[in-house]
């Protein structure tokens, strides 16, 4: 040890408190930014230079990155989820319902037994009429409005492809950086910052599993291992659908070839928004519209009429009507039904039809007619209407509501259906919504800056500072003594 | 080195996600304190929804199926009260009878006739009664005017009688022969020709047009009852059939034994009007007690669905406008800890 090791030692030391000091303002500066991981120096000993040097790290915490992109996954595809459902609600009115079938099917039913009550007055007959047409326009406009959401989701789920490919696009830009860097040992921090933001928007849109490769290289499979990036993005493809109908089949997402999956349940599966959306526009809502077309099929086979003269005539739909102008096979769904049921023409006197054939049957002709008599005050065919809305008939199972039951029951069983889908998925989106919140409270407390924390390191580098410099001119006064003396 | 657990944006972080939950909460409560109900029913009642519709539907069912009834009572009163008259007119047929069958002279019997007319004609307007625009003695031919007004020129009935009169007997009514007719013609002429006449299908073309169906009507949900009784009974015929042979066969100078022969089956016949007619009296009283009961048991309904439905729908307001004030309360709280906590910084105490 000389003198001229310890002013190099000083030396060395003013130049690691800078480095040190260029850090913290780094981290201040950074204090407020959620995607910035907190640089800490490390003091290592170097053989070459002969003394301490400082080298700047990155707060990492992997398992915490980990839980954060996939809480951020689940939570953002049940909120999205959520959202779907919402809509398909709002179908259906506010709190009353005032909308939906059920609502309106109990309407008629009600003005149909007013009318039974008094079948002789023709005002009667026009209301119960009117409140029929509410029930079609009711079931056609909610299953249009079904085909609309799929629709708007098809379309989201374009946009959401597309920004996904330019994601990957600017993430194969950064990963390069980052392996051409760490390869050259200058700082890359910066740019792993983003990669991990980048990353968790990712999976915001589907959830990725980051798998970090040698040479800082991260690699991003899908949760069903599908590779979505390795070294060079893989293609996600998806193609719209125009227009959607009861009929339609939405196009797959295809990444790298492989179709997603759409999630499953009221406490969704999926990780991220794309599987959500498959699962409102591929599963929920094709549901809720086969139960609309089963209550469709219902109100036609209810109303329907019976040959009453005994010819073997088959039976014909009656105050309601549907393009093909047949009564359906029991218990089997019709797939669009509820989209083209009409009162029947026959019936309405803005159409030149006749109201009463409601109280006296015959809409489909003189072997049809109930009222035999052409009693005004018939009432048995009203009456018979009004009971057998509330009597069981049988439905499909595969619209999930039971395979017997009454019209009006079976109808408020699907609103039953889509709250309790509902009700849960908003459950799930609140729990869901907590834990993202908390793990990403947990990581940024694991990984962020507390100023308070880099103000006191300030202090100590503050401190050093003055310890070295003092040093140096203790060394110099020490030299300057030697040099005085040798004069 | 990371010596602490706790960065800025984490404290920052925290405030605000307590604040916006707060505040999204007060809002939900605000709607509710103020509806009294769930401000979101739907995902309140999840599954539970289709059993709420239902009730509501249910109770609408209830108060129509009450209006209704209020219908359907006012045509069973009406009924009850065409009815009264009409066996009171038989009743006063039935005396007018009893005394004229001790009249000997034409001006008694004169008398007798036009106090039968009379009773007659009260019995016909009460028949043809309509309640709410309905002939309510039709059956479910409500729109048809039920019994035939017998004093109309050229009626059905009148003609029947009179074709089947000088058929018989080969002369008229007004004829002298009159007083040759006998007991035993007299008697055969009755229940042979003219009877029949009343109790067989002659009824229906000759005196009235009510339909033999009745009005049903449907006073609870489970629950039919007949609401109306029609001129095809077996009151109506007999008293018709009284009324017409004393009004025709009274004053024509019948010889003594015959008109005994006819007032007896006169008096014979209001007889079994009065009976028949207090029948159908019964069977409207019964239809009546049963939809006074279904009205009580539909009450009764109705505000048990009411309570089920509240029960299901409706939040405690005290309950959601005290939750109000607590979440204010802790809003309030986070704001001014916010604000300590930016004061409270080691950079003010580095100077």
């Amino acid at each position: 040890m000389n003198l001229g090791s310890a002013l190099n030692t000083a030396t060395r030391s003013l130049s690691n408190t800078s480095t040190q000091t260029s850090v913290v303002s780094q981290n201040v500066a950074n204090a407020e930014n959620p995607n910035y991981a907190r640089r800490s120096t490390h003091l290592e000993y170097d053989a070459l230079a002969g003394s301490q040097i400082a080298s700047i790290q990155r707060t990492t915490d992997s398992v915490l990155y980990r839980q954060s992109i996939s809480s951020i996954a689940s939570s953002d595809a049940q909120s999205t989820l959520v959202a779907g459902l919402d809509q398909l609600k709002t179908i259906f009115g506010t709190n009353d319902y005032e909308l939906s079938p059920a609502v309106i099917a109990g309407q008629l039913r009600d003005n149909l037994s007013a009318y039974a009550a008094q079948p002789s007055e023709p005002t009667l007959a026009e209301t119960a009429i009117a409140s029929a047409q509410d029930l079609a326009l009711s079931l056609r406009s909610s299953s249009e409005a079904v085909q609309e959401v799929r629709a708007e989701m098809d379309v989201d789920i374009a946009a959401n492809v597309s920004s996904l490919n330019d994601m990957l696009a600017r993430f194969k830009v950064i990963n390069d950086e980052i392996v051409q860097g760490s390869y050259g040992s200058s700082d890359v921090n910066n740019y792993l910052d983003e990669r991990d933001t980048l990353v968790k928007e990712i999976s915001s849109i589907i959830e990725v599993r980051p798998v970090t490769r040698s040479g800082n290289d991260m690699v991003l499979y899908t949760m069903d291992g599908t590779t979505l990036f390795e070294k060079s993005p893989r293609t996600v493809t998806f193609e719209t659908v125009p227009a959607y109908d009861a009929l339609t089949t939405g196009n797959s997402i295809y990444v790298d070839g492989v179709p997603l999956e759409a999630g499953e349940g009221a406490n969704s599966s999926a990780g991220g928004s794309l599987q959500a959306m498959l699962q409102i526009r591929d599963d929920i809502a094709p549901m809720l519209q086969g139960q609309l077309d089963e209550i469709a099929r219902g109100v036609v086979t209810l109303f329907a009429e019976a040959d009453q003269v005994g010819g073997g005539g088959a039976d014909l739909p009656g105050l309601f009507t549907w393009t093909s102008g047949t009564v359906p096979t029991a218990g089997t769904r019709v797939d669009g039904m509820a989209s083209s049921i009409v009162v029947n023409p026959a019936v309405l006197s803005s159409q030149g039809g006749d109201p009463t054939l409601l109280r006296d049957g015959g809409i489909n002709g003189a072997s049809y007619l109930y009222n035999t008599e052409g009693a005004a005050g018939y009432s048995e065919r009203l009456d018979d209407l009004v009971t057998s809305m509330d009597e069981p008939i049988p439905f499909d199972g595969t619209s999930l509501l039971g395979t017997s039951k009454g019209l009006i029951n079976f109808a408020a069983d699907s609103l039953g259906w889509l709250e309790l889908t509902r009700s849960d998925a908003t459950a799930s989106m609140e729990t869901k919504e907590a834990y993202a919140a908390q793990i990403e409270q947990t990581f940024s407390n694991a990984t962020g800056v507390s100023i308070d924390e880099e103000m006191s390191l300030l202090l100590s580098l503050e401190q050093s500072y003055k310890a070295a410099t003092k040093i140096i001119s203790v060394v110099d006064e020490l030299l300057q003594t030697l040099l005085s003396a040798v004069r | 080195m990371k010596t602490s657990f706790v960065s800025s944006y984490a404290t920052q972080t925290s405030m605000r996600l307590i604040v916006q939950k707060a505040q999204a909460e007060v809002q939900q409560l605000q709607t509710e304190a103020v509806t009294g109900r769930h401000a979101d029913v739907g995902v309140a009642l999840g599954g539970q929804t289709s059993n709420a519709v239902r009730l509501h539907r249910d109770f609408e069912q209830f108060s129509t199926i009450q209006d209704t009834n209020s219908l359907v009572e006012n045509r069973l009163s009406s009924a009850q009260a065409a009815l009264e008259q009409s066996s009171q007119s038989a009743q006063d047929l039935l005396e007018t009878l009893i005394i004229a069958k001790d009249a000997t002279d034409d001006g008694l019997r004169g008398v007798a006739v036009l106090e039968i007319s009379d009773s007659l004609r009260a019995f016909t307007d009460a028949g043809n009664l309509t309640a709410n625009g309905e002939h309510i003695f039709s059956g479910i031919n409500t729109d048809t005017k039920p019994l035939v007004d017998y004093f109309e020129t050229g009626n059905a009935a009148k003609t029947a009688f009179d074709n089947a009169f000088s058929t018989y007997f080969g002369f008229t009514q007004t004829s002298a022969s009159t007083s040759t007719i006998t007991a035993t013609q007299m008697s055969d002429f009755l229940d042979n020709t003219i009877e029949p006449m009343f109790t067989g299908t002659d009824w229906t073309t000759n005196w009235s047009s009510a339909s033999d169906t009745n009005m049903t009507s449907r006073i609870a949900r489970e629950e039919l009852v007949q609401s109306s009784v029609n001129t095809n009974g077996d009151g109506f015929r007999s008293m018709a059939f009284a009324s017409t042979i004393a009004l025709e066969m009274m004053n024509i100078g019948l010889g003594e034994a015959a008109q005994s022969v006819l007032v007896d089956k006169a008096i014979d016949a209001a007889g079994k009007g009065v009976s028949g007619i207090d029948d159908d009296r019964t069977t409207l009283g019964i239809s009546q007690a049963r939809l006074e009961k279904a009205n009580n048991l539909l009450q009764v309904q109705a505000d048990l669905t009411k309570i089920h439905v509240s029960e299901m729908e409706e939040v405690d307001i005290y309950e959601a406008s005290t939750r109000v004030n607590a979440l204010m309360a802790q809003i309030e709280t986070s704001y001014s800890i916010t604000s300590r906590l930016q004061q409270l910084n080691l950079i003010d105490y580095l100077r």
